[in-house]
């Protein structure tokens, strides 16, 4: 993987400055998942299904860049789900959104600082 | 890591994501690559007007566009456009396929996407576009040696003069006489504004192309400027000859093109010049040629057609009675009877005429010619024959 999250780092610069990112895109995912959660689609207006849309599709190629392809299956099928006709139907739409936002928490749990 | 050739080349990122951008540059800048990004179309247009770009890696969706998009508008701004390999997390086959047809290099999908992967689809790019840039200068070098002008396949203007000069410059117990036709397609200029350079420059490959067919093997002939050809005979002729050939090459090369709703009367207006008794220099001998041409048949009217049959003016006349051009569909009758060749008339005058036999036949010295219309059938006596055409003498 491009980015693949590496096992053990070897503490040199370059695998610093790939971590340095990686943690930038960790904790841009935290807020992508509050927005996730926020998100309602009995209740959104069209702007809305579109925002999130787009904030699907961008976390889907950023997870596959940084070598996370369940987040980024996942990113990808709440993309589709939310460009689909049927995308206000809660149960299918509500299921795809807490798919990302699992993946979101166990990505969060891993990078978790330990005590 | 294995080494790749890479070291030094330059690649833009092009993704609406900057952690993407940087997470990608950063990966290229291991193996050695010089990495731009940007972050738009827009900001890409800007990097490739700044920096050479050896392959642009282009994200398919970007905030506010798609790749294709980007790719058209890459097409239209640049002549030379670098290879570009779409990225995208999506593996939708219609994008894929949609995103090859506007030529894309390689399409990779971000997900599972190895640093090998596609630092060897890189490379491939760079290396095939490497390749088409030195083919394409192969080419150039090629076209730049010849001598054969790459519209009309006759020779170039410096060739064709090139050779009038040796001709002219000749050690005088080595110089021969030569003639030179000059031919100008009549209104050139005014046609050229009327249709366009792209029809224009058509029309002006057909008529060479004519050219080439009429010429004689032993004659050379080159484009000079534009809408004018210098066709050299530096075989021995007679000033006569030479006349008969303007008038044969003013005949085969007057021809209609329907481009659309116009349609282009293509006239060659011919001049001859002798060498030396016109001129003993290339200079002056051109602009004899150059002064001497005119029609030899009408310009055309504005209607098609109306050429055909017209009596041209001819300032070369030697027959006792002028000729007049026509256009006259014949039969040849040989044998009694027995045997018929469909012929058309070209020139006609109450001695003679000059006919073009339809079917390619040796004709006996007699035969009778039935004209349409005439309701009358002539004799004739063939004063000479040169393939399919024959000169003959009425006897009654």
């Amino acid at each position: 993987m491009i980015g693949a999250p590496a096992r053990v780092s070897d503490g040199s610069g370059a695998a610093s400055k790939m971590d340095e990112l990686r943690l930038q895109f960790v904790e841009r995912c935290s807020q992508d998942a509050a927005e996730f959660s926020a998100f309602s689609p009995a209740a959104a207006m069209d702007e809305s299904f579109e925002q999130v849309r787009k904030l699907a599709h961008r976390l889907a190629g950023a997870a596959a860049v940084f070598g996370y392809a369940a987040l980024c299956g996942a990113a990808e099928r709440l993309e589709d789900r939310l460009a689909s006709a049927d995308r206000r139907s809660e149960q299918d739409t509500l299921a795809a959104r807490d798919g990302v936002t699992a993946e979101i928490s166990r990505l969060l749990n891993a990078h978790a600082p330990t005590v | 890591m294995q080494q790749h050739s890479l070291s030094g080349r330059s690649v833009c990122v092009v993704d609406d994501d900057e952690l993407v951008r940087k997470a990608m540059s950063f990966k290229l800048r291991e193996f050695g690559v010089v990495a731009l990004e940007a972050a738009t179309g827009s900001d890409l247009l800007t990097t490739l007007e700044r920096e050479h770009v050896d392959c642009i890696l282009l994200d398919y969706n970007l905030a506010t566009e798609n790749g294709l998009f980007v790719q058209d508008q890459l097409r239209q701004r640049f002549v030379e456009v670098p290879p570009v390999i779409m990225l995208s997390a999506s593996d939708n086959q219609r994008t894929i396929i949609k995103a090859f047809r506007t030529g894309v290099y390689d399409y990779l999908i971000k997900k599972n996407l190895g640093s090998e992967e596609l630092m060897q689809s890189l490379m491939s790019a760079i290396q095939r576009r490497a390749a088409t840039v030195s083919s394409k200068a192969e080419v150039e070098r090629l076209r730049s040696q010849s001598n054969v002008d790459e519209t009309t396949g006759l020779f170039r203007q410096d060739a064709i003069r090139g050779m009038l000069q040796e001709l002219v410059d000749a050690p005088a117990q080595s110089r021969k006489p030569f003639f030179i036709i000059m031919l100008r397609l009549h209104d050139a200029d005014g046609a050229r504004l009327k249709v366009g350079q792209v029809v224009w420059k058509r029309v002006v490959g057909m008529f060479s192309a004519r050219l080439r067919k009429m010429m004689r093997s032993s004659d050379a002939c080159g484009h000079d400027e534009a809408g004018s050809f210098i066709y050299v005979v530096d075989t021995a002729i007679t000033p006569h000859s030479a006349d008969i050939l303007a008038d044969r090459m003013s005949d085969g090369l007057s021809f209609d093109v329907q481009e659309e709703a116009e349609t282009i009367h293509v006239v060659p207006e011919l001049g001859i010049a002798r060498f030396p008794q016109d001129g003993a220099d290339l200079p002056t001998l051109l602009k004899v040629a150059l002064d001497n041409v005119a029609p030899r048949r009408s310009p055309p009217s504005q209607a098609p057609g109306d050429t055909v049959g017209e009596v041209a003016p001819n300032t070369t006349e030697r027959r006792q009675f002028g000729r007049q051009r026509v256009f006259k569909g014949a039969k040849v009758i040989v044998n009694s009877g027995h045997a018929l060749y469909d012929c058309t008339i070209r020139d006609l005058s109450p001695k003679g005429a000059r006919i073009r036999l339809n079917t390619a036949f040796t004709a006996p010295d007699t035969f009778d010619l039935r004209i349409a219309g005439s309701g009358k059938d002539a004799h004739c006596r063939v004063v000479w024959q040169r393939g399919d055409e024959i000169g003959v003498e009425f006897s009654r």
